[in-house]
């Protein structure tokens, strides 16, 4: 099989896991099922009796979709408050089957149910603090990103043109950007090493910082792809579905069938990331082993 | 201006702090003792909606097309204006003279003058009082402006100074200076001329509610003493500047010299033409002149890029902020086309220019307003072809050239005769250019400003009357969904009940007739029953002035195998028992139950359908509460949908115009949309 010239060379060796790929994917579809079937429950209220049913909500125009959107503000909201509560839920408990997923592409041998919940619960605690981490670092680039905003956007706006303003703006929030795609590149990096060597959140981020260090362009260069190409999989999968339409059975099918393929795709692209990312670590404990003096972590 | 679109959410403060009132003329305070003819109070609603019934005069198809308009308006008050801007101070400083003529049929003893500035010149004021909880100028004054009258002296009435009899504060409101009287030592004839020679002086607040300055940048409107119109009556239509409402004035000709900084690029109401002196040294001096219009609007900004185009004869200039070449080409876009539909549907446009000013980011408050010959539209640099809003505010605004501009209602006391009937043209408009994304065109999702001005109309549907003055309404909600929204929907479900032409034609009959006058509802509803029916004019009088409402439901839907009737039938002198026995053909019969809520009544359609996909439509009128509608076929009856095409946008609930007669249809897409977008997000959010 050739591979996608874009994505990097390690990455595929996640297709070796399509089991994994697909439990992954299945979870990933149970939760959303559970988001979805309020949203369903509410247009199926309000529009089942119609002879064209919940197939006006796409029309041109959007006078049904606004007007469900109006009579079911209640129940909207409700789901809603819902879905984020399954998605943070989700968030911390989807460590779980990632570190049974970096488990599972970081070794060879069969993978059973059992293997993965014992690989994803071991290295929780490790993880739980990496991830608390992250988030804090992140939110406080995102606070020194938004004072130096308003700070030079408004120092700039006495001077510059709307233009000049906005672009200076969008150039701090892009390096902010950078540093945050940084900081989720040595996270990924220290879970990795969490997860391959069960070693603690301290030591973990370490080494994560240390493979980090190594290629730093490299590392942020290659999360850019996988970035890149999973916004391009949920793009052409707008604009296919667009164009394909619910009108008819048929149609809605096809759209139901694209819009599956690029879930799927977006669950081998991660994979094929952190498959990348395992590589890399393990690359660095290969080399720390012959340099004595970098064995601290 | 534009309405809910452009409101935003945050409590005005009810300004309590106290102060004294400083004079808003500089004059000496007057006594009243020669006060003449007492003014009129503003009218009330009970009042304003007995006068908007009375019935109008016939327009007649003549005003069908554009032979009959008038060349010019009836010149009724003329300024000649000379104003120095001092950007150091942003102090505006004129003089000039105001003839007027009393067009009305008694003599008159006083004059009206609207102080409009004054509104911003402290929290005392009717507009920073009004709690009408969010919209433009909702954000309040961070910098106070006001005008000082220094002089006013009437030439024909012996150079009599009139500041000294000048009251100094709005009638009833010793707080307001924004609506002050002036008594006359003698009376003016009717059809006599009175010239006033003014002097003042302006200081402009920061930019709120479409005047002021955001740095270098000035928008400057309401920014000069200005008469209040005289009706025919004598009734002075004269009231302080509220927070909702805007304008109302008499045609004449303005010729307005503005002398600025160097460098600073000027736009204004007119033509430009050469100045009667050369600039000063370090000054740029420009004069603007045009007849046939009842205000005057003019900006400056040291950082204009100007654009220029020609559509069709009429000199379009657009003054836009550098690097914002995009927008300035979709709104000369969107002027081409404008120019052309609104003339075709509305009258020929008269004027030989129209200034298109783009303010700059943090100018916001100037953006989507309309002045003579002058419009300000909005959007950034950057906005993506696929979201409107650069389309819709400049169509928005560039309508109110028609409904403001030329058919000059009065927009306190009847605001949905402009802004109402702007919307709904503006909105027919962009969906025949745009198609029906008129406000966004994403893969998947087109979203149309009718759809969403419907649901801000029947969310407030209940609250207040369309028809009352801007200043009755409580909220700024309840007054962009009444005024815009729900009078653009009332248009629509009219256009959708008895064709969009015939609406349209009355619309256009009323423009023309109208063009440089100032009509009220009632020649309005009386255009609408000349083209479009009587039943039509009635159903747009009781849905503007009695906040009528309608609720179609489908209620219940029915069907079983034709047979013969059952039971015990006396024949023949005996007594027969009949059991039912299936029809020879096999059919079925069955009804559905539509009901109507609600105090309109529009004719509809109903629609049946077979499970067999057999379809049958009726028309009902209407009328009655409720109406069943038989169904005979050869399947069952499988659903009853009243007005299926969406014609009536009044109808309160769209969600129960259909019914089953049995079960519901799964709302498969919705959940499956909803599964893959909760995929995507959870592939964002999960680790």
């Amino acid at each position: 099989m050739s591979r996608p010239k874009l994505l990097p060379a390690d990455a595929i060796g996640a297709s070796r896991r399509p089991g994994v790929l697909c439990a992954l994917w299945l979870l990933r579809a149970a939760l959303a099922v559970a988001i979805a079937a309020p949203f369903g429950a509410i247009a199926e209220h309000a529009l089942g009796a119609f002879p064209r049913g919940d197939a006006m909500l796409f029309e041109p125009g959007g006078m049904y979709l606004v007007e469900v959107s109006r009579v079911g503000h209640l129940g909207l909201a409700a789901a809603s408050r819902e879905a984020l509560l399954i998605a943070l839920v989700a968030a911390y408990l989807g460590l779980v089957p990632l570190a049974a997923e970096l488990d599972a592409l970081g070794r060879s041998g069969r993978v059973t149910l059992a293997s993965s919940l014992s690989a994803g619960l071991r290295p929780l605690g490790a993880l739980s603090w990496l991830l608390g981490a992250s988030v804090a670092a992140t939110v406080a680039l995102a606070f020194l990103a938004g004072a130096v905003v308003t700070a030079i956007g408004g120092a700039v706006n006495v001077h510059a043109s709307d233009r000049t303003v906005d672009l200076v703006r969008l150039s701090i929030v892009a390096v902010a950007a950078a540093c945050a795609v940084a900081v989720g590149v040595v996270h990924d990096f220290a879970r990795a090493a969490a997860v391959r060597t069960g070693s603690a959140a301290l030591t973990a981020l370490y080494a994560g910082a240390a493979t980090f260090g190594r290629a730093p362009l490299r590392a942020v260069w290659n999360w850019a792809l996988w970035a890149v190409t999973a916004l391009a999989v949920v793009a052409l999968a707008t604009v296919a579905t667009a164009r394909i339409g619910v009108a008819t059975g048929p149609r809605f099918a096809a759209v139901a069938v694209v819009h599956q393929v690029a879930a799927l795709a977006l669950v081998f692209l991660r994979a094929s990331w952190l498959a990348w990312v395992l590589a890399r670590v393990a690359e660095r404990a290969d080399a720390s082993a012959f340099h004595p003096d970098d064995r601290a972590d | 201006m534009t309405g809910a679109g452009r409101l935003r959410e945050g409590l005005v403060g009810l300004a309590l702090a106290a102060g004294s009132t400083a004079a808003a003329l500089a004059a000496p305070t007057p006594s009243h003792g020669d006060a003449g003819l007492a003014a009129a109070p503003a009218p009330t609603i009970e009042q304003t909606t007995t006068l908007a019934r009375t019935s109008a005069p016939p327009i007649g198809p003549t005003w069908d097309d554009d032979a009959a308009l008038p060349a010019h308006a009836d010149d009724v008050v003329d300024y000649t204006l000379h104003a120095t801007l001092d950007p150091a101070l942003h102090t505006v400083r004129g003089s000039g003279t105001i003839v007027w003529r009393n067009r009305s049929v008694v003599p008159v003893h006083e004059i009206w003058l609207h102080l409009y500035l004054n509104a911003f010149k402290n929290e005392r004021s009717v507009f920073l009082r009004e709690p009408v909880g969010f919209g433009r100028g909702g954000g309040g004054v961070s910098e106070f402006g006001y005008i000082d009258v220094k002089s006013l002296v009437a030439r024909e009435l012996d150079g009599a100074d009139l500041l000294r009899g000048a009251e100094r504060t709005s009638p009833g409101d010793p707080d307001d200076e924004t609506d002050v009287r002036v008594p006359l030592p003698r009376e003016v004839e009717p059809g006599a001329t009175l010239t006033l020679d003014v002097a003042w002086e302006s200081r402009l607040p920061s930019l709120v509610e479409r005047t002021g300055h955001a740095g270098t940048f000035y928008l400057v409107g309401q920014w000069f003493p200005k008469l209040a119109r005289l009706e025919r009556d004598g009734r002075w239509a004269h009231f302080p500047f509220h927070h909702l409402a805007e304008f109302y004035a008499d045609f004449g000709a303005y010729d307005v010299t503005l002398d600025v900084p160097a460098g600073y690029v000027v736009g204004a109401t007119g033509t430009s033409t050469a100045p009667e002196a050369p600039a000063p040294t370090g000054r740029s001096v420009t004069r603007w002149v045009q007849r046939d219009v009842h205000d005057f609007a003019w900006t400056a900004w040291d950082h204009f890029e100007q654009h220029a185009a020609d559509v069709d004869g009429v000199a379009v200039r657009v003054l836009a902020p550098p690097g914002y070449g995009a927008a300035v080409a979709r709104e000369i876009e969107t002027v081409r086309f404008g120019l052309r539909r609104f003339g075709e549907r509305f009258g020929r446009y008269p004027y030989p220019v129209l200034t298109v000013v783009h303010p700059p980011d943090g100018a916001d408050e100037a953006g989507g307003m309309e002045y003579p010959t002058l419009i300000t539209t909005g959007g950034a640099w950057w906005e993506p072809r696929s979201l409107r809003r650069i389309e819709a505010v400049t169509l928005h605004e560039l309508g109110h050239q028609w409904f403001y501009g030329l058919v000059a209602s009065d927009e306190l006391t009847h605001p949905f005769l402009d802004e109402g009937l702007n919307s709904y043209a503006e909105q027919v408009a962009l969906t025949e250019w745009l198609g029906p994304g008129t406000l966004a065109s994403l893969p998947g999702l087109e979203l149309g400003d009718a759809e969403l001005r419907r649901a801000a109309a029947v969310a407030v549907g209940h609250d207040d009357p369309v028809a009352q003055p801007a200043s009755a309404f409580v909220t700024g909600r309840d007054y962009g969904g009444l005024v815009y929204a729900r009078t653009a929907t009332i248009f629509a479900t009219l256009a959708g009940t008895y064709g969009q032409a015939p609406v349209m034609r009355a619309l256009g009959r009323y423009a023309r007739r109208f063009r440089w006058e100032h009509p009220t509802p009632a020649d309005l509803v009386g255009a609408v029953r000349e083209v479009v029916g009587e039943e039509a004019a009635a159903n747009l009088e009781a849905a503007l002035f009695d906040r009528a409402w309608v609720d179609y439901v489908a209620v219940a839907a029915t069907s079983r195998r034709r047979t013969t009737a059952a039971g015990l039938f006396d024949r023949a002198g005996k007594r027969e028992t009949a059991t039912a026995t299936k029809s020879a053909d096999g059919g079925f019969e069955g009804w559905a139950l539509i009901q109507r809520h609600g105090t309109l009544s529009l004719p509809v359609d109903i629609e049946l359908r077979g499970r067999d996909g057999s379809v049958e439509r009726v028309r009902w009128d209407g009328r009655g509460r409720s109406t069943r509608v038989t169904w005979t076929g050869p399947s069952e009856l499988a659903t009853a949908v009243v007005d299926p095409d969406a014609r009536v946008l009044l109808d309160e609930d769209r969600t129960n115009d259909a019914v089953r007669a049995a079960g519901h249809a799964p709302a498969s897409r919705a959940f499956e949309h909803a599964l893959y977008l909760a995929e995507v997000g959870l592939a964002a959010a999960m680790p």
